[in-house]
C-alpha cells in the first residue's frame, strides 16, 4: 500500500508527483514553513475553482493551493476516482468535498487539517458497523521488500496484537473495521494503519529516522531536533527508568554534552551541582534555571535547621519523582534561553512531567529493590602502623607525650583495633521503589494518575530512612470543537528524612585503638579525648518537606492564526525540621543540658503568564510569533525556635521545658515582571531564523535598576534540503548549520539586597530590649549581570541518519560581573554586593555521536558518546592587582588556575617539605611566596553509552569519564600525618631519616616543630594538586520483556523483569576517596545494584 | 483579502495591550515593601527609641554575639599566649598561641581582628545616623554619641595592642575603608584618647540606667587612665584614675566574693549577659570530669600564702588523681543572673594609679595604693621602705595575682613593659621578640594589599 500525500511522498518509491512551482510572498523579513501542528482550519474557508473533466487529484491539488488542507489517499484510490467537472465560487471545503466525492466509491475524514480519502464501506447490510469484525492478515517488509519478522502488530487502545513470522506474516481475528493498528519494530518507524473495513494490508517499515523528529520541548513550545535553531540537550523518561536513582538531576551525569554534574556526596538526597558550560560569573550563583511544567522551580535549599546534614546538603529536587518526569531539556545556547532573560544566564533545565494519553486504560506499575555500598575510601592504617607513626611523631619533635595530649597512646588501650570505616560508613543503603501509573482517556479528554514510593536507608549504622511519597494527577481537555484545551497538573509529595545530625565520614579518622563506643554497661563512652561518633546517631535531625506543585494551561484558538494561552502555576513547599541534641549524646564535660531546634520554612510561588500566539502560514513559509507577559512572585517565610537548657531528654520535645528558647524568624519576597516574544520564521523547512526578546524587572535590584532588556537571534540552515546537494551526496541524509548570538543576564543575588537594612539578632538584645544593628554594607547601584552568549554548531546524518553527529563550539562572554566582592575586615563586612567591570569568557567545543552500529532483526546495537572539551579565560579585570581577587586570577589566564606555594619535595636532609622561597627572604608565607601554581580542573568529560537489544533482552551500559585534577587527599584532611587521627596509608611513605626519598615529610604532632608549620604550607601548595581523572561504569541497565504470547495469556499488556546499577566500577589514578567528590570527610557516592519488575496492565 | 487584515489587525492590538498591560503594571508590581524583619537606616535614627536601640544593640553584640574579643578571646587566648593560662586538651590553633607559632591563617587572630573591626563598624554607622538625624532629641543624641565613642576607643584599644599598627576606620565607606593601609601606633592612640575625652566631657556621672551597663562618665575616664598609663604618660594616668577613684561611687572595694557579681560595688563598667551568665565561662569552668582551661604552677605559685584570691578566686577539680586549678572568679554557669561580665573595675585603677605614682616618685601613694588591693585579698600591707625597682616588682605582681584571666591584661602588661621575652622567651621554644604582635590574619593581606605583615610573620 502506498499513501500519499499531496505534493509530498509519505512513503513508497513511486510516487507520480507534480512539482508544485509556488511563488514565494515575502511581507516580512522572517518567514518560514511549519506544519501548524494542531490548528484547526475552519470549514468556513471559501474556495473558488474552476475545472472540467479533471483528474481527482488535481482537483485535491486546487484545493491544497488555496486552504493548505492536505490530502492523504493511495494510488489505488486514484485509479478508481471518476473525473469531475466542478465550478465553485467562495465554497466551503466542506461542499467541495461533498462535489468532489458525489459519485466516487470514496469518501473522505477531515482530521485536524488533514483530509484522508477512504474507499467507501461497504454496503451496511453486509457490514453492520457496530457488531461486524473481521480477521486481518498482512505481510512486513523492510525497504528493500525483504520479510521483517518479529515485528509487533498491536490494536491500538486495545491489549490485541500479535508478532510476524519469519516470513513477515502475521493474521489477527476479531478485529473491528475501523480498528487502527499500530506496526512497531525496534529500529524502524512505527506505522498506524487505519483499517478502514480492509482485510489485507502490505506494510514497509522505513528505517527509524531516529530523533530527528522527535518533539523537543522548548522555552514556552515545542520544536524537533531538525527544526531547532537552538542548543537543546534531552534525557527523556526512557534513559531515567533505567537508572535507580532519587534525584532527578542524577540521572543526567555525563549524558549531555556541555553538562556537568558533580555529587556532594552519598547521602540520601545530597544535592547536585550542575554547571552548564562553565562558571559564567566569578562568584555569584552559577546554578541554572529550573523549569518544571512552565513553572520556575526554586533551587536554593530553604532549610533554617543548623545541622550539619540539612544546610545546603539537600536538594529541593529531590521533592520530584523521577518517574513522573517525561523528559528533561537543558537549554544551553542564547537562542534557546534568551526568551527567559535574567533568569537564564547559567542555562535552563526544563523538566516536562508525563501526561495522559488517549487510548484504553493503562496500569503500568513498576517496583524495585536494591543495596547501596560506598563506592571508594581510602585504606587507613592498622593500630600497629598508627601507634609506631604517634610514636615517631612526638620522637620526631622530641617531646614526650602526656595523657592529656596523647591519650590514644598513654590511656588507650593500644593492643584495642577498630575498623572505623566498616563499623561508620561500611553498611549496606536498602533502596525500595514503587510507582504505578494510571492513564487513559478519549479524544477529547485524557488523565494521568500516578504515585510513587521511594525509600532509602543510609550506610550508617542504625536506622536512617529517608522516604519520599509522591501523588499526581494530569488532566487534559480539548473541546469538541478543538478550540479550547485545559490541562491542568497538580504534584504533591513528602518527603521525610530521619538522619544523624552529623555526616559520620568524618569519623572513620578516630585512631584505631580509640575505645569501645559503648562501655560496659551499654552507655556511651566519653573517655578522655575520644569523641564518641555513636554519640551522633542519639542527635538527630528530623526533616520533613512537603510540596505542592500545581499548574494548568488554558488554551483558545480565537481565530486559526491566533491562540491565546495562559499558564498559571503554584508551588507551596514546607519544609519542618527538627533538631535534638540529648544530654546523653553529648560528652558529659562538655555540657550537661539538652538542646532542641525547631524551624520552619514555607516558600510559596505562583506564576501568571498570559501569552498570544500568532502561526500564520504562508505560501512557501511559516511565522510564529508569540508574545506574552509573565508575573512571578515568591515568598518565603521561616522560623527557627532553639531551646537550650533542658534538663531532662524526655522533656525535649517540649519547649516550654527549655531553660532558655531564642527564636529567629525572616520573612523576603521576590518580585518578577516581564514582557517577552519570539518570532520564528521558516522557509521551506530550509531556512529558518528566530528572535527572542524579553524586557524584565526584578525586586532584586535597586528602584533605579530594577528593568533590563535581554534577546537572541538564532538561525538554521539545513542545506540537505538543498536540491544541488540532494542529489550530489547521497550518503548525507541530514546537514544543519545553526548558530546564535545574544544576551542573558543572572539575578542570582538573593532578596533586598540593596537595602541599608539594619535587623535585630538574638544577640543584639540588652537590657531586655532589642537592639538594632547594619545588616550588611549598603549598595544601591549594583545591576544586572549581562552574559553573552555566541554558538555555532554543525548537525549531521549519515546513511539515512543511521549515524548523527553534533559538533558545537559555543563561546559565553560575561560582563558587568555580579559579585559579592571580597572586602577586607577592616570594612566591617567580609563582602559587598557589586558589579565587578570585569569580563571573562567560557568556551567549549561539544561533540555528540550516535550511531546505529547493528541493526538486525533480532540483534540491535545502538552507541551514543558525547565530549566536551571546556575553556575559560579571565578577559579583563581592571584593577586587578590591587584587588581582593589578585591572588585567585590572572588576566588571560583561565579562572580555574590555583594559587600557592611552589612545592619543591620533601629536603632528604631535614625531612620537611620545601617550597620556593620567592622573594628569597628565608620564610615561607602568604602572600608574597605564592604564585599560580597550576590548574585544577576539568579538560574534558563526557559519556559514552551502549544499547544493545537481542531479542527481549536489553542492556544499557553507560559509561561516564572526566578528565581533570583536583586536589588530593589531604586537602580535606586537617590533621597532620603524625597527630592524633587516623591517616590513609599512604603516608607510610615519609621521610624516617637524612638521605631519604619520600613524598610525605617526617610525622609530627607539635607546633614548634618546623614541619608543623610546613604541613600548612603543604597544604596550600602545588602538592595539592592531582590527577583526579576517572572513568566510571555509571549506569548498567539489563533488562528481559516477556514475549507476547506469554503476556496476552497472562492477560498482561507487558511484564518486563530489569536489573540495574550504579556507580558499579571506578578506573582512577586518584590517591583518596571518591575522584568525583574529592573529599576524605564526606560520604563517596554509592554503588547501587536493584531489581525490579515491570507490569503493563 | 479583507480578513487577512483584520487578523493583522488584532494582532496588532493585542500585542499593544501586552505591551501596555507590562508598562502600566510591571514597575509597580517589582516595587516590593521593605521585609519586615528589617528596618531601613533612615528609619533608624528617627526618634530616641530607635536610635537607642541601635547603640545598645552593640553592647548586646558584644556580650552575646558570635564569639569575639569581648566575650572570652581577650580572656583565654591573650591567657594562653602569656602563659598565665594553659588548656587542658588544646586544638592547634589554641596549641599555636600556647607556643607562640601563630600563623597568620589562625583563625582566632582572624576573629579577634573581624570581630574588633565590625563593632567599630557599628559604632561608625550610629555616629553617621545620628550626626544627620533630626528626630532624636538633643540630650539623647549627646549621650549616644558619646557611647559610640567610648566603644570604638575601647575596641581600638584591643586591636593597637594585639597587632601594632593597625588601620584607622572612622567612616562606613567601604570603598575608602577597604583600601586604608596600617595606621602607626601613637596615631590610633591620638584617636582612643580624643574619643575617649570627648565621652568623658559627655557622658554622665550617673549611669542613664539603673545597672552599671551603660558606660557614664568615670567608664571612659577609667579607660583613659589606662591609656595614658599604656602611654606611660604617668601624670595624666594618675590624674584620671584618681578622679574615678574620688567619685566616692565604687569604693569602698567589696569582698573577694562580691566582685563579679552583677552591679558589684566595684564596677565601674559591666556588659549583660543575655544569658544569665557570662558567656566566657563556657570556655573556663569544666562541666564534669575534665579539665579545660587549667591555671599554670607558674600562676599558682605566685599567690603567697594567706592570698584569699588563690581561694575565692581559683577553682579546682581532680581529673585522674591529679589537681587542675582554673580560673573561678565568675562561678555561674546557668542562668542565675548573678553575675555580669567585668569590664572595667575599681581595683585596676588603684592600680593604674599606684603604677603612675613609682614613676611619679610617689612612693608612699604608691603602697597605699597596693595595700588596698592587698588587705581585700587579705595580705599584709607592703612594707613602706621599699625601693622604687623593688616595688615595680611588686606592682607587677600584684596585677598578675588581681587581674588573672581577666581581659588578657597579663599579656598587654609583658608588652607594655617590655617583659614578655625576659619572660617568655626561656620558657618557649620558638620565642621570637616579634611574637609580642599577633600576624595581620592572612585574608585581610590578602583582600587588602595596602596592608603590611608584622615582622617576624
Amino acid at each position: 500500500m502506498q499513501l500519499i500525500a499531496f505534493g509530498k511522498r509519505l512513503k513508497g518509491p513511486s510516487v507520480a508527483r507534480e512539482k508544485t512551482v509556488r511563488s514565494m510572498k515575502l511581507i516580512a523579513l522572517f518567514l518560514l514553513i511549519l506544519d501548524l501542528q494542531t490548528s484547526a482550519k475552519p470549514l468556513q474557508q471559501e474556495i473558488t475553482l474552476s475545472l472540467s473533466n479533471a483528474s481527482l487529484e488535481s482537483v485535491f491539488k486546487g484545493i491544497q493551493q488555496q486552504t493548505h488542507y492536505r490530502f492523504v489517499y493511495t494510488k489505488q484510490q486514484m485509479s478508481v476516482a471518476q473525473k469531475i467537472s466542478i465550478e465553485v465560487n467562495k465554497a466551503s471545503l466542506e461542499k467541495v468535498l461533498e462535489i468532489c466525492m458525489r459519485d466516487q466509491p470514496l469518501t473522505y475524514v477531515l482530521e485536524e487539517r488533514v483530509v484522508i480519502i477512504r474507499f467507501k464501506p461497504a454496503s451496511p447490510e453486509t457490514l453492520p458497523p457496530t457488531y461486524a469484525v473481521l480477521t486481518v492478515s498482512g505481510r512486513v517488509s523492510n525497504e528493500q521488500e525483504e520479510p521483517l519478522a518479529g515485528v509487533t502488530i498491536a490494536v491500538k487502545g486495545s491489549n490485541k496484537g500479535t508478532a510476524s513470522n519469519e516470513h513477515g506474516e502475521f493474521q489477527l481475528q476479531d478485529i473491528l473495521p475501523d480498528a487502527v493498528l499500530v506496526i512497531s519494530s525496534i529500529g524502524y518507524q512505527s506505522q498506524e494503519i487505519h483499517l478502514l473495513g480492509r482485510t489485507t494490508i502490505t506494510v514497509q517499515l522505513q528505517l527509524s529516522v531516529n530523533s530527528l523528529d522527535e518533539t523537543i520541548v522548548i522555552a514556552y513550545g515545542t520544536t524537533t531536533r531538525r527544526l531547532n535553531t537552538g542548543s537543546v540537550g534531552k534525557v527523556t523518561s526512557v534513559d531515567i527508568s533505567k537508572q535507580p536513582v532519587s534525584n532527578p538531576v542524577a540521572a543526567l551525569q555525563g549524558r549531555i554534552p556541555g553538562l556537568l554534574v558533580t555529587q556532594s556526596s552519598g547521602l540520601p538526597g545530597a544535592a547536585f551541582f550542575l554547571q552548564i558550560r562553565g562558571k559564567n560569573s566569578l562568584s555569584q550563583g552559577t546554578q541554572p534555571l529550573y523549569i518544571i511544567d512552565g513553572v520556575p522551580f526554586m533551587m536554593n535549599s530553604i532549610s533554617l535547621s543548623q545541622s550539619a546534614l540539612s544546610t545546603s546538603s539537600q536538594s529541593p529536587l529531590n521533592s520530584i519523582n523521577p518517574s513522573d518526569i517525561e523528559s528533561i531539556e537543558i537549554l544551553k545556547d542564547a537562542d534557546a534561553i534568551a526568551i527567559y532573560g535574567s533568569q537564564g544566564a547559567n542555562g535552563v533545565v526544563l523538566i516536562t512531567t508525563k501526561k495522559g494519553k488517549a487510548g484504553k486504560t493503562n496500569l503500568d506499575a513498576s517496583f524495585y529493590t536494591g543495596i547501596g555500598k560506598v563506592t571508594r575510601t581510602v585504606d587507613l592504617l592498622k593500630t600497629t602502623d598508627y601507634l609506631a607513626m604517634r610514636k615517631e611523631a612526638y620522637k620526631n619533635d622530641g617531646v614526650t607525650p602526656t595523657a592529656s595530649l596523647a591519650p590514644d597512646l598513654l590511656v588507650w588501650d593500644t593492643t584495642r583495633y577498630t575498623d572505623w570505616k566498616k563499623l561508620l560508613i561500611g553498611g549496606t543503603a536498602r533502596i525500595t521503589n514503587a510507582q504505578a501509573t494510571l492513564s487513559g482517556g478519549n479524544n477529547s479528554t485524557q488523565y494521568l494518575l500516578g504515585a510513587g514510593y521511594y525509600s532509602e536507608v543510609t550506610v550508617f549504622p542504625g536506622d536512617q530512612p529517608a522516604t519520599r511519597g509522591s501523588a499526581r494527577l494530569n488532566l487534559s481537555h480539548i473541546s469538541p470543537n478543538g478550540k479550547l484545551r485545559l490541562t491542568a497538573n497538580t504534584a504533591y509529595s513528602l518527603d521525610e528524612k530521619k538522619l544523624s545530625y552529623n555526616d559520620l565520614t568524618r569519623f572513620i579518622y578516630l585512631p584505631p585503638d580509640a575505645p569501645p563506643v559503648y562501655d560496659s554497661a551499654g552507655n556511651l563512652n566519653w573517655t578522655n579525648g575520644f569523641d564518641n561518633p555513636m554519640s551522633y546517631l542519639h542527635r538527630t535531625y528530623n526533616g520533613e518537606t512537603s510540596s505542592l506543585i500545581a499548574n494548568s494551561t488554558i488554551q483558545y484558538r480565537v481565530i486559526p492564526l491566533l491562540q491565546l494561552k495562559l499558564n498559571l502555576g503554584y508551588n507551596n513547599m514546607q519544609l519542618d525540621e527538627q533538631v535534638m541534641q540529648p544530654i546523653k549524646a553529648q560528652r558529659p564535660s562538655a555540657t550537661t543540658t539538652g538542646t532542641a531546634e525547631i524551624s520552619n520554612s514555607r516558600l510559596k510561588s505562583w506564576i501568571i503568564e498570559p501569552q498570544i500566539q500568532l502561526n500564520k502560514p504562508m505560501k512557501n513559509a511559516v511565522l510564529d510569533i508569540l508574545a506574552g507577559l509573565s508575573f512571578q512572585q515568591r515568598k518565603q517565610i521561616s522560623s527557627r525556635i532553639t531551646g537550650t537548657q533542658f534538663t531532662s531528654d524526655d522533656l525535649l520535645g517540649n519547649m516550654a521545658s527549655a531553660g532558655l528558647i531564642t527564636a529567629t524568624n525572616s520573612l523576603s519576597q521576590y518580585n518578577y515582571a516581564a514582557l517577552f516574544g519570539r518570532i520564528n520564521y521558516n522557509i521551506q523547512k530550509k531556512y529558518i531564523v528566530n528572535v527572542n526578546l524579553r524586557r524584565d524587572g526584578s525586586s532584586r535590584f535597586g528602584p533605579a535598576k530594577r528593568f533590563a532588556s535581554f534577546g537572541a537571534i538564532g538561525g538554521a540552515w539545513i542545506f540537505t534540503e538543498e536540491k544541488f546537494l540532494q542529489q550530489k551526496i547521497k550518503w548525507l541524509s541530514f546537514g544543519k548549520l545553526r548558530g546564535s548570538v545574544g544576551v542573558t543576564g543572572n539575578d542570582q543575588i538573593g532578596d533586598y539586597q540593596y537595602l541599608d537594612a539594619w535587623n535585630t539578632t538574638n544577640a543584639s538584645q540588652y537590657q531586655g530590649t532589642a537592639g538594632i544593628l547594619p545588616a550588611q554594607l549598603y549598595n544601591s547601584s549594583f545591576q544586572w549581570e549581562r552574559n553573552q552568549k555566541t554558538e555555532a554548531a554543525l548537525e549531521l546524518g549519515f546513511l539515512k541518519s543511521r549515524i548523527q553527529l553534533t559538533a558545537a563550539y559555543y563561546r559565553n562572554k560575561s560582563d558587568n560581573q555580579l559579585v559579592f566582592y571580597k572586602l577586607p575586615t577592616q570594612t566591617g563586612f567580609s563582602t559587598i554586593l557589586k558589579n565587578l567591570d570585569a569580563s571573562i569568557m567560557n568556551s567549549g567545543l561539544e561533540l555528540e555521536l550516535l550511531s546505529k552500529n547493528i541493526i538486525k532483526q533480532k540483534f540491535n546495537w545502538q552507541s551514543s558518546i558525547n565530549v566536551t572539551i571546556p575553556k575559560s579565560k579571565l578577559l579583563r579585570y581592571p584593577g586587578l592587582d590591587i584587588s581582593s581577587d589578585r591572588y585567585n586570577y590572572i588576566t588571560g589566564e583561565p579562572l580555574d588556575i590555583y594559587f600557592g606555594f611552589d612545592y619543591l619535595g620533601v629536603n632528604d636532609t631535614t625531612g620537611i617539605y620545601q617550597f620556593r622561597d620567592l622573594n628569597r627572604d628565608g620564610r615561607i608565607s602568604t602572600p608574597s611566596d605564592i604564585m599560580k601554581v597550576g590548574r585544577i580542573g576539568q579538560r574534558f568529560y563526557g559519556g559514552f553509552l551502549n544499547t544493545l537489544h537481542w531479542g527481549n533482552f536489553q542492556a544499557d551500559i553507560f559509561v561516564d569519564f572526566r578528565s581533570q585534577t583536583g586536589k588530593n587527599y589531604l586537602a580535606t584532611s586537617s590533621t597532620r600525618p603524625g597527630a592524633i587521627g587516623n591517616q590513609p596509608v599512604y603516608v607510610l611513605d615519609r621521610w624516617k631519616k637524612p638521605g631519604d626519598r619520600s613524598r610525605i615529610q617526617r610525622f609530627t604532632t607539635t607546633s614548634s616543630n618546623p614541619a608543623f608549620a610546613a604541613y600548612n604550607n603543604y597544604r596550600s601548595s602545588s602538592a595539592l594538586i592531582t590527577e583526579a581523572s576517572f572513568i566510571r561504569l555509571k549506569n548498567v541497565a539489563l533488562s528481559y520483556e516477556l514475549p507476547r504470547r506469554v503476556t496476552e495469556r497472562m492477560k498482561l499488556k507487558g511484564l518486563r523483569f530489569y536489573l540495574q546499577g550504579q556507580n558499579l566500577l571506578t578506573i582512577t589514578h586518584y590517591k583518596g576517596a571518591d575522584p568525583e567528590t574529592q573529599n576524605l570527610i564526606t560520604l563517596p557516592p554509592l554503588k547501587v545494584f536493584t531489581g525490579g519488575l515491570q507490569i503493563n496492565l | 483579502m479583507k480578513k487577512k487584515y483584520d487578523y493583522q489587525y488584532i494582532c496588532i492590538l493585542l500585542f499593544a495591550v501586552l505591551t501596555g498591560l507590562f508598562i502600566s503594571s510591571c514597575k509597580k508590581f517589582v516595587d516590593i515593601p521593605n521585609p519586615p524583619d528589617k528596618i531601613i537606616s533612615a528609619e533608624v535614627f528617627t526618634d530616641d527609641a530607635k536610635a537607642s536601640s541601635a547603640v545598645t544593640g552593640i553592647y548586646g553584640s558584644l556580650i552575646n554575639g558570635s564569639t569575639g574579643f569581648a566575650n572570652g578571646l581577650s580572656t583565654v587566648f591573650a591567657g594562653l599566649s602569656s602563659s598565665e593560662l594553659n588548656r587542658f586538651n588544646p586544638s592547634v590553633n589554641e596549641q599555636e598561641f600556647l607556643e607562640s607559632q601563630l600563623s597568620p591563617s589562625n583563625s582566632t587572630v582572624q576573629t579577634f581582628w573581624t570581630n574588633a573591626y565590625q563593632h567599630i563598624y557599628y559604632t561608625n554607622a550610629c555616629l553617621e545616623g545620628l550626626q544627620q538625624s533630626n528626630g532624636v532629641s538633643v540630650s539623647v543624641r549627646k549621650q549616644l554619641m558619646a557611647e559610640c565613642r567610648f566603644v570604638r576607643a575601647f575596641c581600638y584599644f584591643y586591636l593597637v595592642n594585639l597587632f601594632g599598627d593597625i588601620p584607622l576606620v572612622l567612616s562606613t565607606d567601604y570603598h575608602l575603608n577597604s583600601v586604608l593601609p596600617r595606621t602607626p601606633t601613637p596615631d590610633i592612640y591620638r584617636q582612643v584618647i580624643a574619643d575617649l575625652k570627648e565621652a568623658k566631657d559627655a557622658l554622665p556621672v550617673s549611669y542613664i540606667t539603673t545597672e552599671k551597663v551603660r558606660p557614664n562618665k568615670w567608664a571612659a575616664a577609667s579607660l583613659l587612665a589606662r591609656v595614658y598609663l599604656y602611654q606611660r604618660d604617668w601624670q595624666k594616668a594618675e590624674a584620671e584614675a584618681d578622679e574615678v577613684i574620688n567619685s566616692g561611687l565604687y569604693s569602698p572595694l567589696p569582698s573577694l566574693q562580691a566582685v563579679f557579681l552583677k552591679n558589684s560595688k566595684e564596677a565601674i563598667w559591666q556588659l549583660l549577659p543575655k544569658n544569665g551568665f557570662v558567656p566566657e565561662v563556657t570556655q573556663i569552668i569544666p562541666m564534669a570530669s575534665t579539665p579545660r582551661v587549667i591555671l599554670p604552677s607558674s600562676v599558682m605559685q605566685s599567690f603567697v600564702s594567706g592570698d584569699q584570691r588563690r581561694t575565692r578566686w581559683v577553682d579546682s577539680i581532680t581529673y585522674q588523681a591529679v589537681r587542675y586549678y582554673y580560673p573561678g572568679k565568675y562561678k555561674a554557669t546557668t542562668a542565675s543572673n548573678s553575675e555580669y561580665y567585668m569590664v572595667l573595675r575599681l581595683a585596676e585603677q588603684y592600680l593604674i594609679r599606684a603604677e603612675a605614682r613609682i614613676y611619679l616618685n610617689n612612693l608612699i601613694g604608691t603602697i597605699s595604693d597596693i595595700n588596698i588591693i592587698r588587705s581585700r585579698a587579705g595580705l599584709p600591707g607592703l612594707s613602706a621602705s621599699l625601693t622604687q625597682p623593688e616595688l615595680i616588682t611588686a606592682l607587677e605582681n600584684e596585677r598578675k595575682t588581681e587581674l588573672f584571666a581577666e581581659w588578657g591584661h597579663r599579656w598587654l602588661d609583658l608588652k607594655r613593659t617590655d617583659r614578655a621575652t625576659a619572660v617568655l622567651g626561656p620558657v618557649r621554644p620558638g620565642w621570637q621578640p616579634t611574637d609580642v604582635l599577633y600576624p595581620i590574619p592572612l585574608n585581610e593581606i590578602l583582600t587588602n594589599p595596602a596592608l603590611t605583615q608584622n615582622a617576624g610573620y
